[in-house]
């Protein structure tokens, strides 16, 4: 088990290299750069050719690059050009309240979602699951903007149940979690039903209910942990896209979260801002896929035995046997 | 079960004492009776990025750091003058070179320091040092400054320049203290002399200031400014509906009639200082061609634009300077409609065809309306919408590649301003214009304190913009504030840069 963790760990490696390589060639590719954003329009030619000294812009974007990745080896993700504030430092200000928003988006798709999929499922082609699925394409299909708008007209001005925007407490998250969430249980309700119908199916429940075990417990104890799975990969991937930033709910709800910082400095070509950004995104992202594939483990337990050194060698043993 | 019900109860009764509270609304009382809030909070589009006046120069930055800073001179725009604020007076040299100034000498900084004129050298030199967009304002104008003693400074210019006083009028001129800063270079610029101490700033998302209780130009009821982020316009005005911001500052256009039927609001609208204009790239192209930029001067039906990129909350702009930048004038008139000159001029021009560059939706809509009526006089109009840094740098004057484009100068009220439009080199001279007697008339507005003379180079500037069509000015921008009512004590500035210094609200 140590040596998969360790191993999906250094597999972070050449992905982190690929996204800076990426994020940083794009971001000088696009027209414009730092330099007339910091002096602005009115600028001399002296200042103009100083700053791109001081930046490496009068250098190659490989020296540039290059000077980037000497500096991240040292885990220095550099400085705002705009702030000059340390990228870490602007991204960890902002990190917790993405991570709030992202889990009380998960967690409202949650609640949401298993109870919606699983009564789908057991009643599949009745009116419920019809309904279900009509619910579950409406939330795919609106725009979390308008939907966050609304929800701030309804339930903030004409209510006063919750404040409409900005980051405030525990109240201030429950507008734009509700906002992503329900794209989020679209996807979670879609997912749980198919996954729910396929072990319905199988024999065991069957059994199960010969020997008189309740429909509840048949459904509950027996099919959803065996339908889980597929679910659980499916919350990871939204936590993980929730993690990385909703920008247009960010922007609706005027939410200081990753997203927003992220496009606010692209548009302002502030590469450190944007590709330290991305680079801690990654690997927060890949640690909580990380986190979702040992979770498997102890959902399943014969999966547990494939990540362990012993599984391994009792699955090369059968396999030479045969 | 008894003994529960009763803790129960109890607790349930606990909780309603504490959340029967009235609405928690701090007040303080100035003369006996106004009832005023402790706490404002400003609702702003355009986010904060620094506390440092001296890193950046645009209106959202300029608003907070009215409030923390002081420079050396104010602007009054009511009366067109300036005004004493860190200096007590001053005078120029005869040669129009040196301008010395005394200055005040009960002022102390926020960290407790006293303020001098080597507080002056020091921020000046910082300045010019940073090259930031303030520095542009600074590098090249200024030469030297000196300390005549604690309280006289001298600062010397590269040339004449009878506008440098607006200049120090600018919050990018603020005077910042030497030891706060060398004691933490990201914090330490946020100390000044001002009204407030920003406390806390998180980027993109609220400055954070508490009145400063040694302040040496007066005091205000009010105890806390909050500068927030909304950058969503219908979710800014629904905080001011709701009470969570006091102001809201630039609501959406389409809003206007919801502000003005709500009791609880006021709408207060602002001459705008900011010119929207169509610019042909005169130095190559389709835009090199006279006749070409009078046929679309000539085809353009202004008022339709207005209306439909303004949604009509714009006003016509005859001329291609400030409305009330020093030097206006339009006694030459306006592009009045006429599609048979429009034509003949276009039969003369070898292009019938020009790329109009855009970077927003209001600059589109305007294109797209500009396109329908050039489609009258057979002219082919193509638009393209790209980002604003992309527009920047395509249409910056050295390597120029855009053909025209619409794009928005915000105006100040010196004369000299109008360099940054029509100065050679500059890259806010979006027509690329290398003009000898423009730039001869600029120095003339900028080298003399004869206004009659200053009056008529920029009259003739601005009747040479009439005659070639360099810029095609369309109409100043709708600008609008909106607050709760009894928000009171700002001073709305045409350019943006509004003075929350002396901000008030009565409960």
């Amino acid at each position: 088990m140590h040596r998969y963790i360790i191993k999906r760990i250094l597999l972070l490696i050449p992905v982190i290299i690929g996204v800076s390589f990426m994020i940083y060639f794009i971001m000088d590719l696009a027209p414009g750069n730092i330099i007339t954003q910091l002096v602005g329009e009115d600028a001399t030619e002296e200042q103009i050719e100083a700053l791109k000294h001081e930046y490496g812009y009068d250098r190659s974007v490989f020296y540039r690059y290059g000077k980037y990745m000497l500096g991240l080896l040292h885990g220095d993700l550099g400085n705002s050009y705009i702030t000059k504030k340390p990228v870490w430092d602007m991204y960890i200000t902002r990190l917790p309240k993405t991570l709030w928003l992202a889990l009380g988006a998960s967690v409202v798709a949650i609640l949401l979602s298993i109870p919606l999929g699983i009564a789908s499922a057991v009643r599949s082609g009745s009116l419920i699951d019809n309904s279900c699925m009509v619910l579950a394409l409406l939330g795919l299909s609106m725009p979390n903007f308008w939907l966050g708008l609304l929800l701030i007209i309804e339930f903030s001005l004409n209510l006063g149940w919750f404040p409409s925007g900005g980051y405030s407490g525990f109240t201030s998250v429950i507008l734009p979690a509700i906002t992503i969430g329900t794209g989020h249980m679209a996807v979670m309700t879609r997912t749980t039903r198919s996954s729910m119908i396929d072990v319905i199916r199988q024999d065991y429940l069957r059994t199960a209910r010969a020997k008189g075990v309740s429909e509840n417990k048949v459904i509950t104890k027996h099919a959803f942990r065996n339908a889980f799975i597929p679910i659980l990969t499916i919350i990871g991937d939204q936590l993980a896209i929730g993690i990385g930033g909703a920008v247009l709910t960010e922007t609706v709800f005027a939410w200081p979260g990753v997203g927003r910082l992220i496009i606010d400095y692209v548009h302002q070509r502030d590469v450190p801002v944007v590709t330290g950004a991305i680079i801690i995104t990654t690997l927060i992202t890949g640690i909580v896929h990380l986190v979702v594939d040992l979770l498997y483990a102890v959902v399943d337990p014969r999966i547990k035995g494939k990540y362990s050194r012993k599984g391994t060698k009792r699955i090369k043993v059968r396999k030479e046997a045969a | 079960m008894k003994k529960s019900i009763i803790i129960i109860l109890s607790l349930m009764l606990v909780s309603a004492m504490a959340f029967a509270g009235g609405s928690g609304e701090k007040s303080s009382t100035s003369g006996g009776e106004v009832k005023y809030k402790e706490s404002i909070v400003l609702g702003d589009g355009s986010q904060i990025t620094t506390g440092d006046p001296q890193s950046i120069n645009n209106m959202q930055h300029n608003r907070i750091f009215k409030c923390s800073h002081n420079t050396l001179v104010s602007y009054n725009s009511a009366t067109s003058s300036y005004e004493p604020e860190l200096a007590t007076s001053w005078q120029w040299s005869d040669d129009l070179l040196s301008l010395t100034l005394k200055l005040r000498d009960d002022v102390t900084f926020q960290n407790g320091e006293k303020f001098t004129a080597a507080d002056v050298k020091y921020s000046y030199e910082r300045i010019m040092d940073m090259n930031s967009t303030a520095s542009s304002k600074f590098v090249g104008v200024l030469d030297h400054v000196e300390v005549i003693d604690d309280y006289t400074v001298k600062l010397v210019l590269v040339s004449k320049n009878v506008d440098w006083l607006d200049t120090l009028a600018l919050p990018l001129a603020s005077i910042v203290n030497k030891k706060a800063i060398e004691a933490d270079s990201l914090k330490g610029p946020w100390v000044g002399t001002g009204m407030w101490i920003i406390t806390d700033l998180e980027e993109g998302d609220f400055v954070h200031m508490v009145k400063n209780e040694n302040y040496w130009g007066g005091t205000t009821p009010t105890k806390e400014l909050t500068f927030r982020y909304i950058p969503e316009e219908s979710a800014r005005l629904i905080a001011l509906q709701n009470g969570e911001i006091d102001v809201c500052i630039g609501p959406a256009d389409t809003e206007v009639e919801y502000i003005k039927s709500d009791k609880n609001l006021v709408l207060i609208e602002i001459p705008s200082a900011t010119c929207c204009y169509f610019s042909f790239n005169t130095s190559k192209g389709p835009g090199s061609d006279e006749n070409l930029r009078l046929a679309l001067a000539y085809c353009i039906n202004y008022e339709d634009v207005i209306f439909g990129a303004s949604n009509g909350t714009g006003t016509r702009a005859v001329s291609n300077w400030g409305p009330v930048t020093f030097g206006y004038y339009d006694g030459f008139g306006d592009y009045k409609r006429d599609l048979d000159l429009a034509k003949q001029y276009l039969a003369k021009s070898a292009y019938k065809e020009i790329l109009i560059s855009v970077r927003d939706d209001e600059r589109m809509r305007a294109a797209q309306i500009i396109q329908a009526n050039a489609r009258e006089i057979g002219l082919t109009v193509n638009i393209e919408k790209i980002e604003a840094a992309a527009l920047t740098a395509k249409s910056a004057f050295k390597t120029a590649e855009h053909e025209s484009m619409i794009y928005t100068l915000g105006w100040n009220s010196y004369g000299d301003d109008a360099s940054r439009a029509y100065g050679v080199g500059s890259n806010t001279n979006k027509a690329t214009l290398s003009d000898d007697r423009v730039m001869e008339l600029l120095e003339i507005g900028r080298s003399t304190t004869d206004e009659t003379a200053r009056k008529a180079a920029y009259a003739e500037i601005q009747t040479l913009n009439h005659e070639h069509g360099w810029y095609l000015p369309l109409y100043y921008t709708g600008l609008s504030v909106a607050t709760r009512v009894g928000v009171s004590g700002v001073i709305w500035e045409g350019h943006q840069s509004h003075d929350y210094q002396n901000i008030v609200a009565t409960i």
